[in-house]
C-alpha cells in the first residue's frame, strides 16, 4: 500500500432510499454500531439538491427508487462538482451478477446487497471507504511520479 | 440405371425419352426408305407391264383383221401406229413400236421413226434394242434396264411385248429418277411429320416436366422454409387433385403443425419469460421489507442482547433463524430460475482443495452447532494441494447445502466427516454423516425439486427441497457428478467429483 496508512476517518454517511424502514435501520446501524453520522433522504432529488452542502465521505443509495434510479442519480452526483468523487455504494435487493457489475462498472465504489447483516454494515462500507481512498492516493502518486520524471 | 433413375433432374429424363423416341423414328424411317422404293419400284414396272399387256390386248384386234383380210394389213398397222404413238399416260409416259429388225416404227422423237436401231447403244454401252428382240425372240415378254435416251442417259426400265403375226415390238418404261423423286417426295412429307410430332412430344414433355418438377421444388423450397424458421408460408397446391396434391397436403399438414409447435414454443418462452420476471420480482419484493426485519432482529440481538429478558431473546433467536430461511428460500427460488432459464453464471478458476474444504467447514460450523453437530475435515497431502476449477462461491454453496443437511440429519453430538479423495484424474469430496439415512422410497427422488423426504425426524427440520436440486446443476455447470450412499441406520454420504486441472495433474 502506498503513501501514508493513515485515512481520513469515515464520519459522515448519506443514505438515500425510498423506503422509509430500511433508512431507519440504516441510520440506527450505522450510528449505533459504526458511529458515524447519517443523512438520510427519502428522495433522489431533494437529496441531490442537500448533499451539495453536506459533503459527506460516503453515498448509499437504493438502486430502484421512484422517479430516479440509482443509476440516474449517480450520473447526476458526478456532475457536480463538489461530489464528483465522493465513493457511491449501491444497495440492491435484485442480486443478479450483470447488476452488481453494471454497478462497478458505471463507476460505484461497491454494490451492498439487501437484506444486509447491520452488524457488518458499517464495517463493509468503511473496507470500500478505505480501498476507494487508497486507490485515488495510488492513483495521485503515479500521476505526480509520471509527471516528475518527465 | 440407379443413377440415370436418382441423379438425373425429371426434365432431363423427359428429354432423354424425347431423344430416344427421335432416334427410333429415324431408324424406322431409314428402314421404311429402302422399303418403299423397292415396292415403289415394283409398282411402277408393274404398271408399265399392264399398260403394255393392255396396249398388246388392243392391238390384237386388229391383228386378226389383217389375218381375215390381208388387204387390209397396211391400213390396219397404219392405224395402230398412229392410236398407240399418240397414247400418254402418268408424268411423261408414252410407248413405242418396233420391229424385230430394229427399226423403230413410231415414238415420240420423231427423228428416231424410221430408223434401225438395232446396233446402236445408250450412254452405257448397252444395244438396247437388240437386248428387246432378243428378249421377244426368247421369252415372247419381258424388262429390259438400260439408259435413255442415249444422250442423257437416264436409268430406264421398260416392258416389251412382241406381235409376231406383224414381226412388232410394243414398249413403255418407267425413268429410275421418276421413282426416286417420288420417293423423296414421301419421304420428306413423312419426315415433316415425324418432326412435328417429335416438336409436340417435346413440347408436352417440357409441360409434364415443369407440372411435376415445379412442384416439387416449391415444396421443398416451403419445407426449407420451415425449416429455417420461417413459418410464414401458404401451400397453395394443396388444392391440385394430383399426386403433387396429396403431397402438398401432407406438407400442408406438417407445416401447420411446425406453426402449432412454434406457436406452443412461443406461448411458453412467453410463460417462461413471465414466471421468470416474477420470480425476479417476487425476490426483490421480498428482499426489501426482509431488509428491514433482519435490520430490526439482527441490531436489538447484537446491540442490545444484555438488556432484553431472557424468554424476548430466545423469541428473537426463532425469529432470526426464520429469516434466515427465508432469506435461503428466496435465494433458492432465483437460483432455481436462472439455472431453469440457462442463465445460471460460472466463473471457474483453479482453487486448491485443502483451503477450499476448511473455509467450507468454517463457514458451516455454527450452523452445525445448532444440531449439536461438529464438523471434521480429514484431508492427506496429494488432496491439500489439489487443485480443482470450480467457482468459489457456487462451491462453498454446494458444500453448505450438503453440509447443513449432514447437520439436520445428524444425530445430537454426530460427527460429519468432510474428505478428499485424489481418484486418477478427478478428487471426490465426501460428506458423511450417521443419521438414520435417506429411505429407501425416497432414494429416486432426491435431486428432484422441491421433494424432500417426510418422516417424523424430518417434519420440523426445514428446508425448501430445492437446496440438493440447485446442487446437483450448480456441480454439472462446474463440470462436476454428485451422487450418495446410504444405509439404513448407519448414515449417509454424499459425493461430489471434480476433475483435477491439468496442470496440478503434470506437476506431482
Amino acid at each position: 500500500m502506498e503513501g501514508s496508512p493513515m485515512t481520513p476517518p469515515l464520519s459522515h454517511v448519506a443514505c438515500v432510499d425510498d423506503d422509509r424502514d430500511i433508512l431507519e435501520i440504516v441510520r440506527l446501524t450505522l450510528e449505533t454500531v459504526g458511529e458515524m453520522k447519517v443523512s438520510c433522504f427519502g428522495d433522489a432529488k431533494k437529496a441531490l439538491f442537500e448533499l451539495e452542502s453536506l459533503k459527506p465521505d460516503v453515498i448509499l443509495t437504493d438502486s430502484r427508487m421512484p422517479g430516479m434510479t440509482g443509476q440516474e442519480f449517480f450520473r447526476e452526483l458526478r456532475r457536480k462538482m463538489v461530489l464528483r468523487e465522493t465513493p457511491v455504494i449501491f444497495m440492491t435487493a435484485r442480486v443478479q451478477p450483470e447488476e452488481i457489475e453494471e454497478y462497478l462498472r458505471l463507476g460505484a465504489t461497491g454494490v451492498i446487497m439487501k437484506p444486509f447483516n447491520p452488524m457488518s454494515l458499517a464495517n463493509e462500507i468503511q473496507v470500500f471507504y478505505e480501498k476507494t481512498i487508497n486507490k485515488k492516493r495510488g492513483d495521485d502518486n503515479n500521476a505526480k511520479r509520471g509527471h516528475s520524471s518527465r | 440405371m440407379s443413377w440415370l433413375f436418382e441423379r438425373v433432374k425429371i426434365s432431363a429424363r423427359l428429354f432423354l425419352l424425347v431423344a430416344l423416341v427421335a432416334i427410333g423414328i429415324c431408324g424406322l424411317l431409314s428402314l421404311s426408305y429402302a422399303y418403299m422404293r423397292d415396292a415403289l419400284f415394283e409398282q411402277n414396272v408393274n404398271q408399265a407391264r399392264h399398260l403394255v399387256q393392255t396396249t398388246h390386248s388392243l392391238i390384237m384386234p386388229y391383228v386378226y383383221e389383217s389375218q381375215a383380210d390381208p388387204a387390209k394389213l397396211a391400213e390396219d398397222q397404219q392405224r395402230v401406229l398412229r392410236r398407240i404413238g399418240s397414247l400418254r399416260y402418268g408424268k411423261d409416259g408414252y410407248f413405242w413400236i418396233n420391229d424385230m429388225n430394229g427399226v423403230m416404227l413410231t415414238h415420240p422423237i420423231s427423228s428416231l421413226v424410221g430408223q434401225n436401231l438395232r446396233e446402236s447403244t445408250d450412254s452405257k454401252g448397252i444395244l438396247y434394242m437388240k437386248n428387246f428382240i432378243n428378249l421377244v425372240e426368247a421369252q415372247g415378254q419381258g424388262t429390259e434396264t438400260y439408259y435413255w435416251p442415249p444422250t442423257e442417259g437416264r436409268q430406264k426400265i421398260s416392258y416389251v411385248i412382241g406381235i409376231p403375226e406383224w414381226n412388232w415390238v410394243v414398249g413403255s418404261g418407267v425413268y429410275f429418277e421418276d421413282i426416286e423423286l417420288e420417293i423423296r417426295a414421301i419421304f420428306i412429307k413423312l419426315a415433316l411429320a415425324a418432326m412435328t410430332l417429335l416438336f409436340v412430344l417435346l413440347f408436352f414433355a417440357i409441360l409434364l416436366g415443369r407440372s411435376v418438377s415445379q412442384p416439387i421444388l416449391s415444396l421443398s423450397h416451403i419445407l426449407s422454409d420451415v425449416a429455417a424458421g420461417n413459418l410464414d408460408v401458404d401451400v397453395s397446391l394443396a388444392t391440385r387433385g394430383d399426386e403433387i396434391g396429396s403431397m402438398a397436403k401432407a406438407t400442408q399438414v406438417f407445416v401447420e403443425h411446425a406453426q402449432r409447435v412454434a406457436r406452443i414454443e412461443a406461448e411458453k418462452a412467453e410463460i417462461d419469460k413471465a414466471k421468470s420476471a416474477f420470480i425476479s420480482v417476487v425476490s426483490h419484493e421480498l428482499r426489501t421489507p426482509l431488509t428491514s426485519i433482519r435490520g430490526s432482529v439482527e441490531l436489538i440481538l447484537g446491540t442490545m442482547k444484555t438488556s432484553l429478558p431472557e424468554k424476548a431473546l430466545y423469541l428473537l433467536n426463532i425469529a432470526q433463524s426464520n429469516i434466515d430461511r427465508l432469506l435461503l428460500l428466496v435465494n433458492d427460488l432465483l437460483d432455481l430460475d436462472r439455472i431453469a432459464a440457462g442463465e445460471m453464471r460460472i466463473e471457474s478458476a483453479p482453487e486448491q482443495l485443502g483451503p477450499l474444504l476448511r473455509q467450507a467447514a468454517e463457514i458451516n460450523r455454527s450452523y452445525a452447532e445448532k444440531y449439536y453437530a461438529r464438523i471434521h475435515v480429514t484431508c492427506g497431502y496429494q488432496e491439500e494441494t489439489a487443485t480443482i476449477n470450480v467457482d468459489k462461491a457456487r462451491f462453498f454453496q454446494v458444500l453448505s447445502n450438503l453440509l447443513s443437511n449432514a447437520a439436520k440429519f445428524s444425530p445430537a453430538g454426530g460427527q460429519i466427516l468432510l474428505s478428499a479423495e485424489v481418484m486418477g484424474d478427478k478428487v471426490r469430496i465426501k460428506v458423511v454423516d450417521h443419521g438414520s439415512g435417506i429411505p429407501e422410497s425416497f432414494q429416486n427422488r432426491v435431486f428432484q425439486k422441491f421433494s424432500q423426504a417426510q418422516t417424523e425426524e424430518t417434519k420440523d427440520r426445514g428446508g425448501s427441497g430445492l437446496g440438493l436440486h440447485i446442487s446437483q446443476k450448480l456441480v454439472e455447470l462446474m463440470k462436476g457428478r454428485i451422487g450418495f450412499e446410504t444405509k439404513n441406520g448407519i448414515g449417509t454420504t454424499f459425493w461430489v467429483d471434480f476433475p483435477l486441472c491439468s496442470s496440478w495433474k503434470e506437476a506431482p
